[in-house]
């Protein structure tokens, strides 16, 4: 299985990077032109200039986008709203900030090191479908077995990166900012409630 | 869409079956690769006598310059047939975009004359990304199988470093991998000494991370260079660029590089007692080292131990110590002494027919190939 990691880990993951950055490129155009933006900017990332696409840019400058990251980006092109729950957003930017200042040596623990090891991948597979995220049990399944592959060479990296992660923190914020917004013009309710279709108070009428 | 397919809450009997065969997997295919016992692969040379006890001698020396104003960071392994193989960085300065791996083989005792071996756009193309400038080599050859680790840097300086695996089994180009070895971008990875050789087809990869913090990382990688654990290496302050010198089957000693600024200039160690799985920093040695890479090598029951003393890098000297006191070292030969040089980098190999093979950037202008004998039959 190993041999997928030296025969086509890198190939697949610069097609992963290009597909990540159309897709989000994308959703910058008209909904009805995304269905022609998105193969054309994806072969356009990958056309090399001078030896080098702009995909091999991105590619050395993030490396392999995770898998959330990916399926978060074809939400974007197909201008869906993103399917992760508040508590799941914060996991991802919480779990990254972990892996990131432990790799920093602020805190002195090998976090990242444990995504290595099989038993440790088998269990946060298995914990998730199980207990963390029941219905999200395709992305860990699927997580597990591109780490398996080896096109993922950590766990970790097959759900978070710190591109993932700056946009669920983003997110979250965009979240917490509309639900004050309409909170309060709605007027007192439960904290944090986004009511999206409110009944008109006497004195908006 | 994807996220929404197979509800949790539809088909509860969906998620049984998939982590039954989640773990089936894990316990037919993964468990028993992870619960190989790890251990260190140890010369199979007999006890001998010291070198302290008998003066070593230089039975050759070679100045390899490759075509460039500057090359540093050699890295060598052995040849079957008693060859060598060696690489290093060349270019008009360090982190400039000109700069490419060089090698030389010596072949019946005679270096070739060096040529060129990778170039940035061709590491660009076979890992798929942009590559900006290369760093150090790091060497291994084991069962015909070279396995050759090459630092590049996309952006920025050497902490924005990554490490790309080139495997070679000989009649063919090889395959190139990036390693992941960092969830921040991949940034800041690089490996400067050799690898130790470790059971079931394993190798135990010493490399360092710079990013803000300096700290050293032992890596346990499979036949074809995946990671299987990474454990941190320890040290009482910061420090880099480790070498790892097995003591027994489980016990190997790390010695690193002190990196700039710390207050104590000795070289910080740390010990494994599990084959690399876990350090622990243990007490430095009483050789004074100012941020200069190090190399160490066993041969037999004797550690050898190649740094610059002092403030600088201008004095070369070659320690030895006993497998039994790894903390004893003794000077045993000047290589190098003359102010205002440098003589840096040094890459230790134990070679097969008793003598020592060591290599060293040599005043920035080339690479200093040396070959060391001992014993009284080599006086």
């Amino acid at each position: 299985m190993s041999d997928f990691f030296t025969l086509f880990g890198d190939r697949i993951g610069l097609v992963c990077c290009a597909f990540s950055a159309a897709a989000a490129l994308a959703a910058l155009f008209p909904k009805k032109a995304r269905a022609f933006a998105l193969p054309a900017l994806f072969a356009a990332l990958l056309a090399p200039i001078r030896g080098c696409g702009a995909a091999n840019l991105i590619f050395a400058l993030i490396d392999i986008p995770s898998l959330t990251l990916v399926i978060g980006c074809a939400f974007l092109a197909l201008g869906k709203k993103s399917p992760l729950k508040n508590a799941e957003l914060a996991a991802v930017a919480v779990l990254e900030l972990a892996l990131v200042l432990t790799e920093l040596g602020f805190i002195p623990y090998d976090l990242y090191g444990w995504g290595y090891r099989g038993e440790a991948a088998a269990a946060a597979a298995s914990l998730g479908v199980l207990f963390l995220a029941p219905s999200r049990w395709p992305v860990l399944v699927a997580a597990y077995l591109l780490w398996r592959l080896g096109i993922y060479q950590n766990m970790f990296d097959a759900l978070v990166d710190p591109v993932c992660a700056i946009a669920a923190a983003g997110l979250l914020i965009g979240r917490a900012f509309r639900a004050v917004r309409v909170s309060r013009a709605n007027g007192p309710g439960r904290c944090g409630e986004v009511r999206e279709s409110a009944p008109p108070r006497p004195c908006d009428r | 869409m994807f996220y929404d397919l197979l509800p949790q809450r539809r088909f509860p009997a969906a998620r049984a079956v998939i982590i039954a065969l989640l773990l089936l997997e894990y316990s037919l295919f993964v468990r028993p690769q992870s619960q190989r016992y790890d251990y260190f692969e140890l010369p199979d040379v007999p006890a001998a006598p010291l070198f302290s006890e008998a003066a070593p001698k230089i039975v050759s020396q070679t100045l390899l310059t490759a075509p460039e104003p500057m090359s540093h960071a050699a890295a060598a392994a052995p040849l079957p047939g008693g060859g060598l193989l060696a690489l290093w960085y060349s270019g008009s300065g360090e982190g400039k975009s000109d700069v490419k791996i060089y090698s030389s083989r010596r072949i019946d005792g005679v270096w070739t004359a060096p040529e060129e071996f990778l170039s940035r756009q061709e590491l660009a193309k076979r890992t798929g990304r942009y590559v900006k400038t290369l760093g150090n080599p790091v060497l291994f050859l084991r069962d015909g199988r070279l396995y050759c680790w090459v630092v590049s840097v996309g952006f920025g300086g050497w902490s924005g470093s990554s490490l790309n695996l080139w495997v070679n089994a000989g009649g063919s180009a090889g395959s190139f991998r990036r390693l992941k070895l960092s969830p921040l971008l991949n940034l800041s990875n690089l490996a400067r000494c050799a690898p130790v050789e470790m059971g079931h087809d394993r190798l135990g990869l010493p490399f360092y991370h710079e990013l803000i913090k300096k700290y050293a990382l032992f890596a346990i990688v499979d036949d074809k260079g995946r990671v299987l654990r990474r454990a941190r290496i320890p040290a009482a302050g910061e420090a880099l660029q480790p070498a790892v010198i097995p003591l027994g089957n489980r016990e190997a000693l790390a010695l690193m590089r002190r990196a700039a600024g710390a207050a104590d200039d000795t070289i910080p160690t740390a010990k494994t007692a599990d084959a690399g799985r876990s350090w622990q920093a243990a007490e430095p040695l009483a050789i004074e080292n100012h941020d200069s890479s190090l190399a160490a090598a066993r041969m037999g029951n004797r550690l050898f131990l190649a740094a610059n003393p002092g403030s600088d890098r201008s004095k070369l000297v070659l320690y030895e110590a006993a497998a039994e006191a790894p903390y004893d070292w003794k000077e045993v030969l000047t290589l190098e002494e003359e102010p205002g040089c440098e003589f840096s980098y040094p890459v230790l190999l134990a070679g097969g027919d008793g003598t020592l093979e060591l290599l060293y950037t040599w005043k920035r202008e080339g690479i200093k190939a040396v070959t060391i004998a001992f014993g009284e039959e080599n006086q």
